[in-house]
């Protein structure tokens, strides 16, 4: 009897749980580590060495990107560290992290995203001779939080063969009834049609906005659905004569490895509205410095390099976007374009606009 | 009295270990889960219901239930239906479909709905092929009369998908079917139909019960191909929430109330088993298959190949032609790196959770009582949860003990934030299912007699499961670590949140070129190479039953 209790009890702190769970916690624990031995691993152990990494949050996800980072960490010695995610699941990161978040810089491919991130008081206000002499005011924040460091239009494209461009001069002549059945766009959870919204909402305010984006809703060849690149084959297969799409894309379709692309791409035609007014609605790609950064004389240094003559020079080859650069030239392909006047509205109301320009879409049905 | 008190205390004391480690691990992965609950208690139930039954909610609602339906028919349509084929005739290609039918199951959702979004627009082969049949050039209107972009599009991909769920749990409880209960059926006079539809599906429930919740659970957490095709699911509506309205509070509500849709799915499929317990075949003498003959065997070849081919042959063919129009220019040591990446993390993720499931479903079989079963169905519960939002409660529970950490000075960094060791956390939090039910399955089989034969003996419920049960189900064992392997791969929301510092995985990676930059013809080599590394576990899991006798 005496034995069978004891071997109950024993069973209870028997070794092999002990090992087992001993197993399991050094395991996790070994794994828990992993961040901070790719840190050491990189030079980044204590004290000095900490000091030589800049760590980047960033939506961007280009080759170039990789190539102008190795370039930035050759030519200063400052380690770039990259975590590449969808801005929100980033700017979110962020914010629970708190004080102790290990981003430096965060990197979004649209303007309204940043100041989203500086309203919600996760980035920090830099000054930096280097960063205004480079980057035009309207495409940085007046305090510093972020710096516009590539731009891209958002324009209107056609199909040549059935529309004429001189029919299409404005973003507000979309919503002429003439367009009824041609019109393809993207969805509202786009931040691209947010933004575009939100800079109507700041030139017109919100009931013509929300009247403009009403008669785009009756033009609409289809519910909204997929991507830029998905509206522009849509005018291919003939659901609708126009599209609304941002620079890049186009350039993209134009070097397409796909030869039924390219010739797709030969078919439309590029408008850049309101030429005769305000001019065409542009955005940014940019970057700002994470209020808890540890490494800010770091950050400022990086988004000082990006925004230098030869790293917007590589920006500008890389992904048919516009360099920010007043002195930086775009590529061949996008030059091919022709010459456009800017919307000079400060970026800083796209993202001011977003929630309003939210609203209307929702309330023009918008889907 | 005496004795009863030492009599529990000494079943107290034997038990324990057991029953402490999976009330531990039920607790450690019950934490975040909890908190997302404790978040919605927290909001006050003022305008819950309006948030959950407004305007838009109600069409996430309905778009999901549509989806349940529709999948749910067809996945048992396909799913019992080619099991019941495979299993039980003989007809041209039999053997080798028998394998391929569940190769779909290794095309990751997302990369299915790119491939057929690829194959089916405006550029793509398909309309290509008829643009050039009818001699309608491009510009002209668009011929091809289906939209794959749509709820019916996204319906059909996700049946395609997913259907291999219900094929496998039935096909397992169609082979073990004794044949004697078709014999007794027969000599009654009943022909082979009604013995199907009033005797072996009635006597299998439990098994392709079980296949469709898998399935239907798929479908709640299906994120990429819904937003790749617009459809709003709820999976949809809480990223946007979440990410793109910022309003955690509603996305939260959403998570809660998308985890009560599963609870009662769970609970129903409970329930149908109601009190009775399935054991099968004590001495199975199992069926010969009958040879079908003429039309009949055609038609079940061509049942059979419709969903193949459908589901696996044509968008492989589609990532083939990606892969041939741009895979050299990707093929470099990167690839290799994105490669190990996630073949480290799937096959991390399924160790551990195959582990984790063995200890809860073992505790659950030798010690039944409600707590443990309540337990146990509180740490499988991750399953149903979009993994964003898992990966949203883990971080912020580990951002509590990293300040927690901090304030003790044990550490002056982030310790578990963004680290490895979450990444697995987070992955068998949602997994742990995907393991439990075929070692639950493979405890079933075995039958209660021997694990209690075996105690009766004397042997400790630890040498009993290490030399009587385990041995007995290694392919269940094999199973659960396959399934979860090839879900870990396939996983991406999860991956895309939690994964650290540069860390980056063949489905991230396909995610930012299809998704991000609008260029899914550059991810064809890694979808092909995914979809491969997910066929071999499936070979070898074909082979293990096949030497069975499964086949």
């Amino acid at each position: 009897m005496y034995a069978r209790t004891s071997q109950g009890f024993l069973s209870c702190f028997s070794v092999r749980w002990w090992f087992l769970w001993a197993a399991c916690c050094g395991l996790l624990w070994a794994a828990g580590c992993q961040k901070q031995d790719t840190l050491s691993a990189t030079g980044a152990g204590l004290g000095k060495a900490a000091a030589g990494v800049v760590k980047v949050y960033t939506h961007r996800h280009y080759p170039t990107d990789k190539a102008l980072f190795a370039r930035f960490e050759k030519e200063t010695g400052i380690k770039v560290e990259v975590v590449q995610n969808a801005a929100d699941a980033l700017i979110k990161r962020i914010e629970l992290q708190g004080k102790n978040t290990d981003a430096d810089v965060l990197i979004t491919v649209d303007a309204g995203r940043l100041v989203r991130a500086q309203q919600k008081g996760l980035l920090q206000p830099i000054k930096s001779k280097v960063l205004e002499a480079n980057i035009p005011s309207p495409l940085r924040d007046p305090k510093g939080h972020w710096f516009g460091l590539t731009r891209r239009a958002r324009v209107i494209v056609y199909a040549k063969d059935r529309v004429k461009a001189a029919d299409l001069p404005t973003y507000e002549s979309l919503a002429e009834s003439r367009w009824k059945g041609k019109i393809l766009i993207r969805s509202s959870n786009n931040i691209y049609n947010q933004s575009l919204l939100a800079s109507l909402i700041a030139h017109h305010g919100k009931e013509k906005a929300l009247a403009w984006a009403k008669g785009v809703v009756a033009n609409m060849a289809r519910t909204p659905k997929g991507s830029d690149r998905g509206q522009m084959k849509a005018i291919a297969g003939g659901e609708g004569d126009i599209a609304v799409v941002n620079t890049y894309y186009i350039g993209l379709m134009q070097t397409s490895e796909s030869e039924k692309d390219r010739k797709l791409a030969s078919m439309l035609g590029v408008i850049f509205p309101n030429q005769g007014d305000r001019g065409a609605h542009i955005n940014i790609s940019g970057a700002g410095v994470v209020r808890h950064a540890r490494n800010k004389a770091h950050a400022v240094r990086f988004i000082e390099y990006l925004s230098s003559p030869a790293a917007q020079q590589m920006f500008a080859q890389a992904n048919h976007e516009y360099p920010v650069h007043p002195s930086v030239q775009p590529s061949k392909l996008v030059a091919s374009w022709g010459d456009f006047r800017a919307d000079t509205i400060h970026l800083f109301q796209l993202g001011d606009k977003n929630s309003q320009a939210v609203e209307v879409f929702d309330q023009a049905g918008w889907r | 009295m005496s004795t009863f008190v030492s009599w529990m205390r000494a079943r107290f004391r034997r038990q324990s270990p057991w029953v402490w480690s999976t009330a531990l691990i039920t607790g450690l992965i019950a934490l975040p889960l909890l908190f997302v609950l404790s978040r919605l208690v927290e909001g006050g139930t003022g305008g819950l219901f309006g948030a959950v039954f407004g305007q838009t909610t109600r069409g996430y609602l309905w778009n999901t239930l549509r989806l349940f339906l529709g999948v749910g028919v067809l996945c048992f349509v396909w799913g019992v239906g080619t099991a019941w084929l495979v299993t039980q005739y003989e007809f041209p290609g039999r053997r080798g479909l028998s394998g391929a039918l569940i190769l779909p199951l290794v095309i990751p959702t997302y990369i299915l709905a790119y491939a057929y979004a690829g194959a089916l627009d405006v550029t793509g082969p398909v309309e290509g092929l008829l643009r050039w049949w009818w001699g309608a050039p491009m510009g002209r209107a668009r011929r091809v009369p289906f939209e794959i972009m749509s709820l019916w599009g996204l319906t059909l991909l996700l049946a395609l998908n997913l259907y291999p769920y219900v094929l496998m749990t039935c096909r397992a409880a169609f082979t073990r079917q004794s044949v004697g209960v078709w014999e007794v059926a027969k000599s009654l006079g009943v022909g082979p139909w009604r013995t199907f539809f009033t005797v072996i599906l009635p006597m299998t429930r439990p098994a392709w019960v079980g296949g469709l919740t898998l399935c239907l659970l798929e479908v709640v957490n299906d994120y990429g191909a819904a937003e790749y095709y617009g459809v709003d699911t709820f999976a949809t509506a809480i990223f946007r929430a979440w990410f793109g309205r910022d309003d955690a509070p509603l996305a939260i509500r959403m998570a809660a109330l998308l985890m009560l849709l599963v609870l009662v799915l769970l609970g129903l499929e409970r329930w149908q088993r109601g009190e009775a317990r399935y054991h099968e075949g004590k001495s199975v003498r199992p069926m010969l298959r009958q040879p079908l003959h003429g039309g009949w065997a055609w038609m079940a070849t061509l049942f059979c190949v419709v969903p193949f081919f459908f589901g696996f042959v044509l968008p492989v063919l589609q990532l083939g032609w990606w892969t041939w129009q741009t895979g050299s220019k990707h093929l470099n040591a990167g690839f290799g790196r994105l490669l190990m990446n996630s073949v480290w993390v799937a096959g991390s993720v399924a160790l551990c959770a195959v582990g984790v499931a063995l200890v809860i479903a073992y505790t659950v079989r030798v010690f039944e009582g409600p707590w443990v079963q309540r337990m146990a169905r509180l740490a499988l519960v991750g399953y149903s949860i979009p993994g964003t939002v898992i990966a949203v409660g883990v971080m912020v529970v580990a951002a509590q003990v990293d300040r927690l950490l901090m304030g003790w000075r044990w550490t002056h960094q982030t310790m578990l934030g963004g680290s490895f060791g979450l990444l697995l956390a987070a992955f068998v939090v949602r997994f742990l299912m995907v393991a439990y039910s075929p070692i639950e399955t493979g405890f079933q089989k075995n039958g209660r007699n021997l694990n209690e034969a075996s105690r009766l003996l004397g042997h400790s419920p630890w040498r009993t499961l290490w030399l009587v049960e385990l041995p007995l189900m290694k392919s269940a064992l094999l199973a659960a670590f396959l399934l979860v392997f090839i879900d870990a791969l396939k996983e991406l929301p999860l991956t895309l949140f939690l994964r650290w510092g540069n860390f980056q995985t063949l489905s991230t990676e396909i995610y930012n070129y299809a998704k991000q930059m609008e260029v899914a013809e550059e991810a064809g080599l890694y979808a092909l190479f995914l979809v491969l590394v997910g066929m071999l576990p499936v070979f070898f899991l074909e082979k293990l039953l096949g030497h069975q006798g499964d086949r």
